[in-house]
Parts: C-alpha cells; sequence; structure tokens
C-alpha cells in the first residue's frame, strides 16, 4: 500500500512540473531581483509591481521601465514592450493543440501562467498522454506564478546589488539555452535555432522586440523548408 | 500617470497573446501549431545569443567571448541531458575561472 503511494507520487505530473520549475526559479532568481530593482525605480512603483503578473515576462517589464524613465512616452513604452511579449502569440498557438476541449477556465488559467520557461519546460517533457502534459504544465506554471512575482518583490527592496555580480547575468541565458537545447531533436528544429541564432547575432544591435520577431520568422521558415524536405 | 497606462495597454496586450490562441485552439492548424513552436524555439536560441552578446563586466578585458565560451561550454552539458543546477553550475563557473585568467593575462 505504502509502496503504491510512493510509485503515485513519483509519477504526479504536477509534482514533477514543480520539481522541474524549482531550480529555474533559482536561476531566474537575478534577473527577477533587477526587474524588482526597476519597479522600485519607477514613477509608479505600486502599479509596476503590479503588472509583474499581467506583463508577466521579466524582458518586456524592464523595457517598458527603462523606457519610461528616458521619457519616451507611452506610445514608444507599449510598443517596445508588446513587441517583446510578442513570442507568446507563438508559444500559445504552439499548446493550444493540447488544449483542445478543454474548459475555458483551463485555457484562462493555461494563459495566465504562460511565458518563457514554462512553455518551454512542457515542449520538452515527454508526457503520457494530453491530460498529463496540462498537469505538468500547471505544476510548473503555478511554481513560476507565485514564485517570480515574490522574487520580483524580494527585488524591490534589495535588487540593486545583483548589478555587482555580473556573472549573475548570465543565468537566464543558461536555462533558456537549456531548454532550447532540450528541443533539438530533430533537423527542423535544428534548422530552426540555428538560423534564429544566425540572425540573432545578426541582428545584436537592432531593437529587442524587433530582433526577437525576425529570429522567429526566420527560424520558423527555415525549419519549414527543412521538414517539407524530409517528408 | 504614463507609467500607468503604458503599463495597462502592456498588460492586457500580453495577456491577449497568450489567451487568444488557447480560446481558439479548436481552430488552429497542426501546421500553425507546429510552425508556432519552431518560431518559440527561435526566440528561446535567439534569447540565450543576444544575452550573452549583450553581457556587460567592466571588471574584466573581454567578457564577450568570456561569456560566449562559458554559456557555449554549460550547453553541452545541457545537450547530454544534464540537471539544469549542473548546467549553472559549469556556466557560472567557467565564467568565473575564465574571468580570473583572462584578468591575469591582461
Amino acid at each position: 500500500m505504502n509502496q503504491d503511494l510512493v510509485i503515485t507520487r513519483d509519477q504526479s505530473p504536477v509534482l514533477t512540473g514543480i520539481r522541474a520549475m524549482a531550480p529555474m526559479l533559482l536561476a531566474y532568481a537575478p534577473f527577477a531581483l533587477l526587474v524588482g530593482a526597476a519597479v522600485s525605480a519607477s514613477d509608479s512603483p505600486l502599479v509596476a509591481w503590479l503588472s509583474t503578473w499581467t506583463v508577466y515576462g521579466g524582458a518586456a517589464h524592464l523595457a517598458v521601465l527603462d523606457v519610461l524613465q528616458h521619457d519616451a512616452g507611452v506610445l514608444g513604452a507599449a510598443v517596445v514592450g508588446l513587441m517583446v511579449n510578442a513570442r507568446m502569440v507563438a508559444y500559445s498557438m504552439s499548446l493550444a493543440p493540447h488544449w483542445r476541449g478543454t474548459s475555458t477556465l483551463s485555457k484562462m488559467g493555461a494563459a495566465l501562467m504562460l511565458t518563457d520557461a514554462t512553455w518551454g519546460l512542457t515542449r520538452s517533457h515527454a508526457a503520457q498522454d494530453d491530460t498529463a502534459r496540462r498537469r505538468f504544465y500547471f505544476g510548473a506554471g503555478l511554481t513560476l506564478w507565485f514564485g517570480w512575482p515574490l522574487l520580483v518583490t524580494v527585488g524591490v527592496l534589495v535588487g540593486d546589488w545583483v548589478r555587482a555580480v555580473p556573472a549573475l547575468s548570465l543565468l537566464p541565458c543558461l536555462t533558456l539555452g537549456s531548454l532550447a537545447m532540450r528541443q533539438l531533436g530533430n533537423r527542423a528544429a535544428l534548422a530552426a535555432a540555428g538560423t534564429a541564432t544566425v540572425v540573432g547575432v545578426a541582428t545584436t544591435r537592432a531593437d529587442g522586440g524587433l530582433a526577437l520577431v525576425a529570429c522567429a520568422a526566420a527560424g520558423a521558415t527555415a525549419a519549414a523548408v527543412v521538414h517539407r524536405r524530409s517528408a | 500617470m504614463t507609467t500607468v497606462v503604458a503599463l495597462a495597454i502592456v498588460g492586457a496586450g500580453s495577456l491577449a497573446y497568450r489567451l487568444l490562441p488557447l480560446l481558439g485552439a479548436a481552430r488552429v492548424p497542426e501546421s500553425v501549431s507546429r510552425a508556432a513552436s519552431w518560431a518559440g524555439l527561435s526566440v528561446l536560441a535567439a534569447v540565450t545569443v543576444r544575452g550573452v552578446l549583450h553581457h556587460q563586466d567592466g571588471s574584466i578585458p573581454w567578457p564577450v567571448p568570456v561569456a560566449v565560451v562559458s554559456v557555449a561550454l554549460a550547453l553541452v552539458v545541457a545537450a547530454r541531458g544534464r540537471h539544469l543546477l549542473l548546467v549553472l553550475t559549469v556556466g557560472a563557473g567557467s565564467y568565473l575561472a575564465l574571468s580570473a585568467l583572462v584578468a591575469t593575462l591582461a
């Protein structure tokens, strides 16, 4: 009986998702502290902090606050933020087949928790079926949904010291790069990542949002060509 | 007021980005979903590359090459399917080691 219980617990997709996300929270901590520092320096710290849940993307959040600090105006800040977060459309579309036939509430919950880490983890997770995949997603997603704002809140109080340790700023890159590496299981995926890397290097000096859209378009196109040839 | 309006627009837009494709899940064709997953993978790769190339460290010479080598070493570990914590340790550890080496040589 006890053994059965242990096996059931070991196989719970929700717990697996929580376990998978936990080390990512650690890796995201320095970035979250930086976002928190930007939130505390904002004109409206409370609104900037509350938007941690709605913007729900450190890069976009940081970019909007940075643009606002340089007096670029509402439109400039909004465009930059929306461009940086445009990748969420691709993430959401790629998850859509796994949410077919589920309730609107489940879809809304999934949408609220969607970001790079939850998407990357779920894509690279080998689930038995869509139900298990969704449970894994919610385990991982809830962990980040509570953990990220908590870390940003800590950053509001003590975030500035992170700038003094440059090695920490590489941790989010390592986390996302690691998630990308796990998905390189076929030629199409290799073509997507390879092309995006080349375009990413070529557009290093371009605006972040525009560059990411260009990388996404180029990577998806290259993968589609490779996929068609191998089909 | 500017901050409130800008963050409200970005927050609402970001929620729409996430929610609308999922709400229309039944209508998203398999081919579009597959292309979107390639686009997502491309974004992950691009964010990694841009993050490394924008790396700043005033305490050492050549911070970007040091970051490139460190991240490359860590991603080799990731490609072998090792745990994320090991990947992070290898990346940060090699960055610190290379930083010390570069600082000594400079």
